[in-house]
């Protein structure tokens, strides 16, 4: 700090003065020769410092494709898709049975996923198995996954019910929380915790496998691969359908089609379970939804509005055409004048409980004409059900029929 | 040692810069062996020696060699290019508008290259190329950039208040754009946004090193060769063209230079706090204002502080940091002791 203070010191005198001193007097051009000099030296260094650089990465590269067959950057060329050799249509449609048969409810358009793959009755893939993920890029696993690690809650609570714990070597820290996780106790003791910035973490636990969504960077995913880590995207389903085809999708990719399709097996029992109960329930008899939560409600083309429709309710958002995730004014809480509104169970900001939400609303005065608060029907349905991205999302479905039509589950 | 001075600015040179490039190797030293995984030192270098193809020992565990040549290296070294292209463009800019609180921001290269970013996030371009993005932000930031200038060009000649001014508007109408597209988006889109404006080194790979350093580097020689025209700037347009300046041209010239090379750097590795305002100054207090000191010391200084910064942020054996968050916690206190300091030993600032 001396050294500072010395030199601040030392400066004291006028930076103008300073500077005539040693321009006005035909210093121009000693001080612009340094300064070409400077320039040029530092030019050198750019280029030496590169061709280091280049040599290092290059050699890296040519060691990483050697090093896994099937799975390799795109050398260089900056594109995300990896340059694969090795696609062959026999390989990317190995476990693409059709996926028609096996869904109940008919509805067989997913657009969820790669391949879209839903497995026959067969036990499971073949390895080497060569898949396309949601990102559009194809990799190969030479053998069924062993060191899973999974970087979205989604995929912690689907992969707990298709592989052995022992093959999970990571899950995310959202797994052990009760307040949305499906799987808080059953994720004990299973892998550690790591979350996608972890970078240097995911790669020392060497896993065969990375499960993530369509979300995280493509950086961190490239990074991965780079580093000769096969990384599988799946894209967040926004219904029910779609939810249903990333089950099989991931259950494909890790080898595990039978476990895959008793899961979605499970999911379509459950649906029909709740279609029976509602089946006498006539259109005029339905009853109109909203749901009101700190970051906003949910529109058209969001898991909300697939579950509310599915347990036999209305909801005025999407009716009135938003999609999405809006924020609704008071105004059109008012004029739309749901019948039932869903709280949250879980709140981000843990000052908010379901009674401080639902008592701001009972009590709001402007709020008064609105059916649902006059009829006190504010209802929560459990938050690990209807935020899953899993398949436990269908049984929200369940939980909203039975809040909403209680008479009819008797 | 250093009581007493008539120091010519050669002198100094040769005394801080040599100082400041040893910093800046020992803290890439340090960037490279230290990270949320343990590598010994000698085996990271021994990696390294590897790779270069010095050495050729196939016994290296392929993880470490992964996460010193995938993901340390090339993070470290676009620290270090974006460091000093950050604290550099900020003392030109200093310098070119005769203003302490001017930074690369001022021009709406932030504002603008966010408004890029959030484009690229929300059409799901991002999610195509790792170089949509950037792509984007350098689009978006320059053309921030041209109608400001544009706003504030009278008769041929920047006016440098009016160009701040204007700065400000439009930054803030750009924002005010970005927000109206976050407001639309989902919490993912949001969500990376965030991060991304939070300014980050994570992720960064040899596309982005191949990306930055190059440009960068030019860009800054070149720069280097205005230090003394920066110098006559601080006299006054007046003065400066009575001494031979053309003060118009030289700004705007150094006004292209510095918005590309941070256009550049923050499409990169987001808009990272303060570098550009803090370093110049430390410097500026630590070497004296005379540009051809100021330039190199502030390339090294902000190289040193942004790559110290950065293994900072990622030790946390639970999650980063983002580098913008450490630059601006540890960055603004330090500015303030030292401008208090300095006041106290009566030093003029």
């Amino acid at each position: 700090m001396g050294f500072v203070k010395s030199f601040a010191k030392n400066d004291n005198i006028n930076p103008k003065q300073d500077r005539k001193k040693d321009d006005c007097r035909g210093n121009r051009n000693l001080a612009g020769r340094f300064a070409v000099r400077r320039g040029m030296v530092l030019l050198v260094a750019a280029i030496m410092l590169f061709a280091v650089l280049a040599g290092c990465s290059g050699r890296n590269r040519a060691d990483s494709v050697s090093g896994n067959a099937g799975l390799q950057s795109g050398a260089g060329s900056g594109d995300a898709v990896p340059g694969n050799g090795t696609v062959g249509a026999s390989g990317d449609g190995s476990g693409n049975t059709s996926a028609g048969s096996t869904d109940a409810s008919g509805r067989s358009e997913t657009g969820a996923g790669g391949d879209g793959t839903v497995a026959g009755t067969d036990a499971s893939s073949e390895f080497p198995l060569t898949v396309t993920d949601a990102n559009g890029d194809v990799m190969t696993l030479e053998n069924p996954p062993k060191r899973i690690i999974s970087l979205t809650l989604g995929s912690d609570e689907i992969l707990l019910s298709l592989v052995d714990k022992s093959r999970i070597v990571s899950l995310t820290r959202y797994a052990d929380d009760e307040g949305i996780s499906n799987i808080a106790a059953e994720a004990k003791g299973v892998g550690v915790r790591t979350t996608m910035d972890q970078i240097e973490n995911i790669i020392a636990l060497e896993p065969d496998l990375v499960i993530t969504d369509t979300w995280a960077d493509i950086n961190y995913i490239k990074q991965l691969r780079d580093s000769g880590i096969t990384v599988y995207a799946f894209r967040t389903p926004n219904n029910i359908d779609e939810q249903r085809a990333v089950v099989a999708e991931l259950a494909h990719v890790v080898g595990a089609d039978g476990k895959g399709q008793e899961l979605v097996n499970w999911m379509d029992e459950k649906l029909k379970a709740v279609e029976e109960r509602l089946s006498v329930l006539k259109p005029e008899q339905k009853l109109t939804v909203m749901d009101y939560g700190e970051l906003g409600s949910s529109g058209k083309g969001t898991n909300f509005d697939d579950i509310v429709t599915r347990a036999g309710l209305i909801n005025v958002v999407s009716r009135a055409g938003i999609e999405g995730w809006p924020v609704i004014s008071k105004e059109k809480i008012i004029e739309f004048n749901p019948d039932i509104i869903i709280l949250p169970s879980w709140y981000y900001d843990a000052g908010n409980t379901f009674e401080s939400m639902r008592d701001s609303l009972v009590n709001d005065p402007s709020l008064q004409t609105v059916s649902a608060i006059k009829n006190n029907r504010i209802i929560s349905v459990p938050n690990p059900h209807i935020s899953a991205i899993s398949h436990y999302v269908v049984l929200a479905v369940e939980d909203v029929a039975k809040a909403a039509y209680p008479e009819l589950f008797e | 040692m250093l009581k007493t001075g008539n120091f010519t600015v050669y002198k100094k040179m040769g005394l801080v810069l040599p100082v400041l490039a040893a910093l800046l190797v020992f803290t890439v030293i340090l960037a490279v062996a230290l990270g949320a995984v343990y590598v010994p030192l000698g085996r990271s270098f021994r990696i390294i020696l590897d790779n270069i193809g010095l050495i050729d020992d196939p016994t290296l565990p392929g993880d470490q060699v992964s996460i010193i040549c995938m993901v340390r290296l090339p993070r470290v070294i676009v620290a270090c290019v974006a460091g000093a292209a950050l604290s550099v463009c900020g003392a030109v800019m200093q310098g070119l508008f005769r203003n302490p609180m001017a930074d690369p921001g001022v021009l709406g290269v932030s504002s603008g290259a966010g408004l890029g970013a959030i484009i690229s996030i929300t059409t799901g371009l991002a999610a195509r190329s790792i170089y949509t993005m950037p792509m984007f932000a350098a689009v978006g930031a320059l053309g921030a950039v041209a109608v400001i200038y544009l706003l504030s060009l009278r008769r041929g000649r920047i006016a440098p208040l009016t160009l701040i001014l204007s700065g400000i508007a439009v930054s803030t109408f750009i924002g005010a754009v970005t927000q109206f597209i976050l407001i639309k988006s989902n919490t993912y889109e949001v969500r990376r946004y965030v991060f991304w404006t939070m300014g980050g080194l994570s992720g960064m790979m040899w596309e982005q090193v191949r990306l930055v350093t190059f440009p960068v580097l030019v860009l800054l020689a070149a720069l280097m060769m205005f230090s003394r025209d920066l110098n006559l700037l601080q006299l006054g347009d007046e003065e400066a063209q009575s001494l031979g300046l053309e003060p118009s041209r030289t700004r705007k010239l150094l006004l292209l230079i510095t918005s590309l090379i941070t256009a550049v750097t923050i499409s990169v590795c987001g808009p990272v706090s303060f570098v550009g305002l803090i370093v110049p100054h430390i410097m500026r207090l630590a070497v004296g204002p005379d540009h051809r000191l100021l330039i190199p010391a502030s390339a090294l200084g902000g190289a040193i502080f942004l790559t110290g910064c950065d293994i900072l942020g990622r030790m946390p054996a639970n999650g980063e940091i983002h580098v913008g968050i450490i630059t601006a916690m540890l960055g603004a206190p330090y500015f303030l002791y030292l401008l208090i300091r300095t006041r106290k030993g009566g030093a003029a600032f």
